[in-house]
């Protein structure tokens, strides 16, 4: 049923094609009534010839027309797209700075054997030394600035 | 200091209220408010002083005969301020206030040099601690190392590569101690030129530097430990 065109049909003498259209063309059959005969099936081909010749039945007109307008707004859609594109990445070449530093990453986790030493007191004691002397060398801070000697008001007169 | 603020306060109240009436009364209650404030200030600077000797005896890498030095003249300023401060008197008129006001003024500018010398030598005793503890402890790390090295049991003995690597380690802790003894040394010869604000931030800035290649060094000991302490 599609593309059919109702403007151009004549209601008086055109009538619908196929099965529904011999429905109804016969409203008795659509009414559950007694079914046509022979005779009137035949001149209701005629009929339907007919009425084939004058419709206008031809889909693609109507899908090029919507063809016609979609298309333009498909490209126009396409080119604004690729324009912001382009603007963005300009955009981002302008406000960049300079290239950041390559960041290292990070190696992955391999679980080592100890050795035979990973046990040993004296490797242990250092162990332990070495652990404490680099936290103390990481947390002080070497300039004793709660120390520096206190703001006095030594402007005393009376003129 | 908090007790000096209030009587610093007070003191410009009833100085300002003398200015503006010149009344007797308002002269008595300044002569009051003024000795307050001075003898406050000088406990200020006496609580001060005994603060940086406390701090001095904290540190153990400072040369004894520094430390003494620094120290005497310390006390010395304590004393100073301490008499001073029993000689103010709320009867005392507000010329001699003023008189002792200054007095104790020029002490003050001369102690501050006394005090950015202790503050220097209060730094530069942490830089000998770190670097003794860290010279000691990696004498004995080497010490392990050279031990490991005389090894002839199979399971005890190291890959020749990782003897590469663990006295390469080494030259590179002992190059970053040697550094950290020249900028400590540096930092000494920045003070010689004389004391005062400038000289003190650029010798600290150099014991700043000092502590940086000492850090380095820790972290290759370190590494020198870790090495030993994995397997093949």
């Amino acid at each position: 049923m599609l593309g059919f065109n109702k403007n151009k049909r004549n209601p008086q003498d055109a009538k619908p094609i196929g099965v529904d259209t011999q429905f109804q063309a016969n409203p008795t059959v659509s009414q559950g009534k007694v079914p046509p005969t022979q005779s009137v099936l035949e001149e209701d081909e005629d009929e339907v010839e007919l009425t084939e010749s004058k419709v206008d039945w031809n889909p693609r007109p109507k899908r090029m027309g919507f063809l016609k307008t979609i298309a333009p707004v498909i490209l126009i859609l396409s080119v604004a797209g690729f324009g912001i594109a382009y603007f963005m990445r300009s955009d981002k070449k302008v406000t960049q700075g300079p290239p950041l530093p390559p960041v290292p990453s990070i190696p992955p986790f391999q679980r080592f054997q100890p050795s035979i030493y990973a046990d040993d007191p004296v490797i242990l004691k250092l162990q332990e030394d070495v652990n404490v002397l680099d936290r103390e060398l990481s947390n002080t801070q070497i300039k004793e600035t709660i120390l520096e000697p206190p703001t006095l008001d030594f402007n005393v007169t009376f003129k | 200091m908090e007790e000096y603020q209030k009587a610093h306060d007070d003191y410009i109240l009833a100085r300002s209220q003398y200015l503006k009436f010149l009344t007797l009364t308002s002269k008595q209650n300044a002569q009051v408010a003024t000795s307050i404030m001075l003898k406050a200030r000088d406990a200020v600077v006496v609580s001060y002083l005994k603060t940086l000797v406390a701090r001095m005896n904290e540190i153990e890498g400072i040369p004894a005969e520094n430390r003494q030095t620094v120290m005497d003249k310390l006390n010395a300023e304590i004393a100073w301020f301490e008499d001073h401060k029993n000689n103010i008197s709320a009867s005392d008129s507000l010329d001699t206030l003023t008189s002792k006001s200054d007095e104790a003024k020029k002490r003050y500018t001369e102690l501050n040099i006394l005090a950015h010398t202790a503050l220097f030598t209060i730094s530069d005793g942490r830089i000998n601690d770190y670097q003794k503890r860290h010279s000691e402890i990696f004498q004995r790390t080497k010490d392990k190392f050279e031990q490991i090295k005389n090894e002839k049991r199979e399971d005890y003995t190291l890959s020749d590569r990782k003897k590469e690597i663990i006295e390469r380690w080494i030259s590179e802790a002992e190059a970053r101690a040697a550094k950290s003894e020249e900028s400590q040394a540096e930092a000494q010869k920045s003070l010689n030129l004389g004391v005062n604000i400038q000289t003190y931030t650029i010798a600290i800035s150099k014991l700043d530097t000092s502590q940086e290649y000492l850090k380095e060094a820790t972290l290759f000991v370190k590494e020198i430990i870790r090495e030993i302490t994995v397997s093949e």
